[in-house]
C-alpha cells in the first residue's frame, strides 16, 4: 500500500480547514450535555449527504474524535458528561474542579486524549489490514457465527443484564428484517405498505434512537451549572505524564481492544481502564479524591477507542459502537461498502482514516485547550434553546436520506422506542449492533444452510467456527456468573480411607 | 426494577409470539425449506421468546417476594415524564404539519412549542421576544440551508 500517495491529498488547505472546523464543531457538540456525539454524527450524515465521500468521512470521523473528547469539559466543570465515554472523567475531574483545579484537569484530559487517538489511529493503520486479509477467510458459517458473537459481547458488557441485551439485539434483527427478502424478494412484516417494502432506513433510525430520544430525556431532566466560570492554568508538565506513563499505556491498549469489540465502545473503555488503572496504582488512596491519573485513565482510553471502533466496521463491516454503526450507514450512503472486500476495492482508506485521525488529535489538542477558556459560556446555553435546533435538525436530516416523509416517522417512533428504552434500563447499543447484522445473518445462515444442504457439521468441523463458538459459549458464562462460580468452585474433599 | 423487567419481559414474549406466527405464515418458495423468507425471522423470535421467559423466570419471584433481588446500581433520573409526553406530541404535530403546510410553517411550531415546554414557566418579556425571533429564524435558515446548500427539496 502506497501509503503517501493515499494520504497526500488531505495536506490541502481545504481538507485540513474541513478537519479543523468539524473537530471544533465536535468538541462544541460534545461537550453540550444532552447532545451526545452519536446524535452529532446521525445528523451529520442526513447533512453531509450531498458532499464527497472523503469530505463525509472527514466531518463524520473529526466529529467522532472530537465529540469523544469535548465529553470530558462538561464532566470536569458540571459533573455532567457531555457524551458517556466521559463518565468516568467526571469522578476525578470533577473532584479536581472542587478543589480549583479545573484548568489543570482539562489540560490533563486534552493531552490524554491526544495520545489516546494518536494510538488508536496508529493500531488501526498497524492492524485493520492484517485483519482485513485475515477475514477473507471467513465462510456463511463464521459470518453467521460473527454476527452471534458481536451481539453477546455487546449485549454483556452494554447493560445489566445480559438476557435483556440480547433480547433487545434480536429485536434489532427483527426489525432489520422488515422489507424485501435477498433470497426471494418476498416481503416480509410489510402488510401491503409501499413505504415499508424498502425496510425501515437504518439513518433515520439511528437519528430517532440517539437524537430524539436524548432530547426528549435531556429536556425533562435537570441541569448542572458550571462550578467554574473561569478556566485557568491549563498548562501541565511533561513530567506528570512520564510519572503516569505506565497508567497511559495500560489505557490506550484497554481502549483499542475493548474499542475493537463489537458494540461496546468508548464509554465502556473508559470505565474498563478507569478501574484497572485503580486496581494497579501506586496511589489507590487518591482515586475518588481528584486524581489527574484518574483523568488520564479515562480519556486515553476513550479516545484510544475511536481508532478500536474502526477496526471491526472497516474489516468486518461490523461496527465497534453506536456511532460507527452510524458511520457504517454513512459510508453505505455514499457508496462505500464496508467489509471483508473493503481492503480490496479501496485500500487507500486503511491509511486515510487513520491520518484523519492523526490530524483530528492535533486539531483536538490546540483548540481543546484554547477552547476551555470559553467553556462555561457554552455550557451556560440553557437547553429550552438548543433542542429545538436538534430536532429540527433530526426532522430535515431524516427527511433529507430519501426525501419521504415517512423516514421521519420512523425517526420519531425510534425516538420514542429509544426513550422508553433508556426509562426501562434496556441498552441500545445492542439493539443498534442487531439492526445493522440482521441482514447479514440472516443472508449468511441461510446461504450457509443451503450450501450444506442443511447440515450443521461445518460448525464444529472448521477450527475457525469453532473459536467463534467457543468465543460466545465463554461470553454468555462469564456474564452470567457462571464462570467465576465454575472459576470460584473448591475441590470436593476427599474420601477418607475405608469408606 | 424486577417490575420493569417483568412488564418488558411480558412485552417481548407476546411480540415474539406474534413475529413467530408471522414467520410461520411466509410461504415455502419451490420446496426449499432451507431458505425460506420465515426461517430466519421464526428462530429470531424463537430467541426473543426464549429469552423474555428467561428474564420472566428470574425477575418474577424477586417481583412477588419471593426472593431478595439482587443489588443493583441506582437508576439514572428518569426526569418529567409529562414534560417528554408534551415535547413528543409536538414533535408529532409539527411532522404532520409538514405535508399540508410545508417545512417552515411546522418548524416554526415545533421551535416555539419546544423551546415553551422546554422553559416550563411562563415567559418573561424578553424571553418572549427571544422564542419568537429564535422560532421564525431557525427554520428558515434550516430551510435555506438544506434547499440552497444541500440542494435538498423540502416540503
Amino acid at each position: 500500500m502506497d501509503v503517501w500517495n493515499h494520504v497526500a491529498p488531505l495536506f490541502t488547505p481545504y481538507f485540513l480547514g474541513l478537519m479543523a472546523v468539524s473537530t471544533f464543531g465536535g468538541i462544541v457538540v460534545g461537550m453540550l450535555p444532552g447532545i451526545t456525539v452519536t446524535m452529532s454524527v446521525g445528523l451529520l450524515v442526513g447533512l453531509t449527504f450531498g458532499m464527497p465521500a472523503l469530505d463525509a468521512l472527514i466531518v463524520l470521523t473529526c466529529v467522532f474524535v472530537g465529540g469523544i473528547y469535548g465529553g470530558s469539559q462538561s464532566a470536569i466543570l458540571i459533573n455532567v458528561p457531555g457524551s458517556p465515554a466521559a463518565a468516568a472523567t467526571a469522578l476525578e475531574g470533577h473532584e479536581m474542579c472542587k478543589r480549583g483545579q479545573a484548568g489543570k484537569a482539562i489540560g490533563y484530559s486534552t493531552v490524554a486524549s491526544f495520545i489516546g487517538t494518536i494510538f488508536g489511529a496508529l493500531v488501526l493503520f498497524a492492524v485493520a489490514p492484517a485483519m482485513a486479509e485475515f477475514a477473507l477467510k471467513f465462510s456463511a458459517w463464521e459470518y453467521f457465527l460473527l454476527a452471534l458473537v458481536g451481539m453477546a459481547i455487546s449485549a454483556a458488557l452494554c447493560g445489566r443484564s445480559m438476557a435483556l441485551g440480547l433480547t433487545g439485539a434480536f429485536l434489532g434483527m427483527l426489525i432489520a428484517l422488515v422489507g424485501m427478502d435477498s433470497v426471494w424478494g418476498y416481503q416480509r412484516f410489510t402488510y401491503g405498505s409501499t413505504d415499508l417494502a424498502a425496510g425501515f432506513s437504518f439513518i433515520p433510525a439511528m437519528i430517532g434512537l440517539f437524537g430524539l430520544a436524548e432530547v426528549l430525556h435531556a429536556l425533562a431532566a435537570p441541569k448542572g451549572q458550571p462550578l467554574a466560570t473561569k478556566v485557568v492554568g491549563l498548562m501541565t508538565r511533561f513530567g506528570d505524564y512520564w510519572r503516569y506513563r505506565m497508567a497511559i499505556l495500560r489505557a490506550s491498549v484497554v481502549g483499542v481492544v475493548i474499542g475493537a469489540l463489537p458494540g461496546v465502545g468508548a464509554d465502556i473503555a473508559a470505565w474498563v481502564s478507569y478501574g484497572t488503572n485503580r486496581q494497579l496504582s501506586k496511589e489507590k488512596e487518591r482515586y475518588g479524591k481528584g486524581t489527574p491519573e484518574g483523568v488520564i485513565s479515562a480519556e486515553t482510553a476513550n479516545n484510544a477507542a475511536v481508532g478500536g471502533t474502526y477496526i471491526p466496521m472497516l474489516t468486518l463491516g461490523i461496527p465497534g459502537d453506536a456511532v460507527t454503526a452510524v458511520i457504517l450507514g454513512g459510508m453505505v450512503l455514499h457508496g462505500l461498502r464496508p467489509g471483508p472486500m473493503f481492503f480490496l476495492e479501496s485500500p487507500q482508506y486503511f491509511a486515510i482514516i487513520p491520518m484523519i485521525m492523526i490530524i483530528s488529535a492535533i486539531c483536538l489538542l490546540v483548540m481543546g485547550l484554547m477552547l476551555a477558556r470559553v467553556t462555561p459560556r457554552i455550557l451556560g446555553v440553557p437547553a429550552w434553546i438548543l433542542f429545538p435546533v436538534v430536532v429540527l435538525l433530526a426532522i430535515v436530516g431524516s427527511y433529507a436520506v430519501n426525501n419521504r416523509l415517512f423516514d421521519v416517522w420512523v425517526m420519531f417512533a425510534f425516538g420514542l422506542l429509544g426513550w422508553g428504552m433508556r426509562a426501562l434500563s434496556v441498552p441500545t447499543p445492542p439493539l443498534v449492533l442487531g439492526m445493522i447484522l440482521g441482514p447479514m445473518a440472516d443472508a449468511e445462515f441461510r446461504r450457509a444452510l443451503t450450501a450444506s444442504h442443511g447440515s450443521l457439521e461445518p460448525l464444529y468441523t472448521r477450527p475457525l467456527s469453532l473459536v467463534l463458538i467457543g468465543v460466545l459459549l465463554i461470553t454468555i458464562l462469564a456474564s452470567t456468573g457462571m464462570l467465576q462460580k465454575w472459576a470460584r468452585r473448591k475441590p470436593a474433599p476427599a474420601p477418607a480411607a475405608g469408606d | 426494577m424486577p417490575g420493569r423487567d417483568v412488564a418488558v419481559a411480558g412485552v417481548m414474549l407476546a411480540f415474539a409470539i406474534a413475529a413467530f406466527y408471522e414467520s410461520w405464515r411466509m410461504p415455502v418458495f419451490a420446496g426449499q425449506y432451507l431458505s425460506a423468507p420465515g426461517l430466519f425471522p421464526a428462530l429470531t423470535a424463537g430467541a426473543i421468546g426464549l429469552l423474555s421467559l428467561i428474564v420472566l423466570m428470574v425477575r418474577v419471584p424477586q417481583w412477588l417476594g419471593w426472593i431478595a433481588p439482587p443489588e443493583e446500581a441506582p437508576e439514572e433520573p428518569l426526569g418529567s415524564v409529562t414534560l417528554v409526553i408534551i415535547c413528543a406530541a409536538i414533535v408529532g404535530v409539527s411532522i404532520l404539519l409538514m405535508r399540508p403546510l410545508g417545512f417552515i410553517a411546522a418548524g416554526v411550531f415545533c421551535t416555539i412549542g419546544l423551546m415553551l415546554a422546554g422553559l416550563g414557566r411562563r415567559p418573561t418579556g424578553g424571553q418572549a421576544l427571544l422564542i419568537a425571533g429564535f422560532g421564525l429564524a431557525l427554520p428558515f435558515l434550516i430551510h435555506l440551508l438544506f434547499t440552497r446548500v444541500f440542494l435538498t427539496p423540502l416540503p
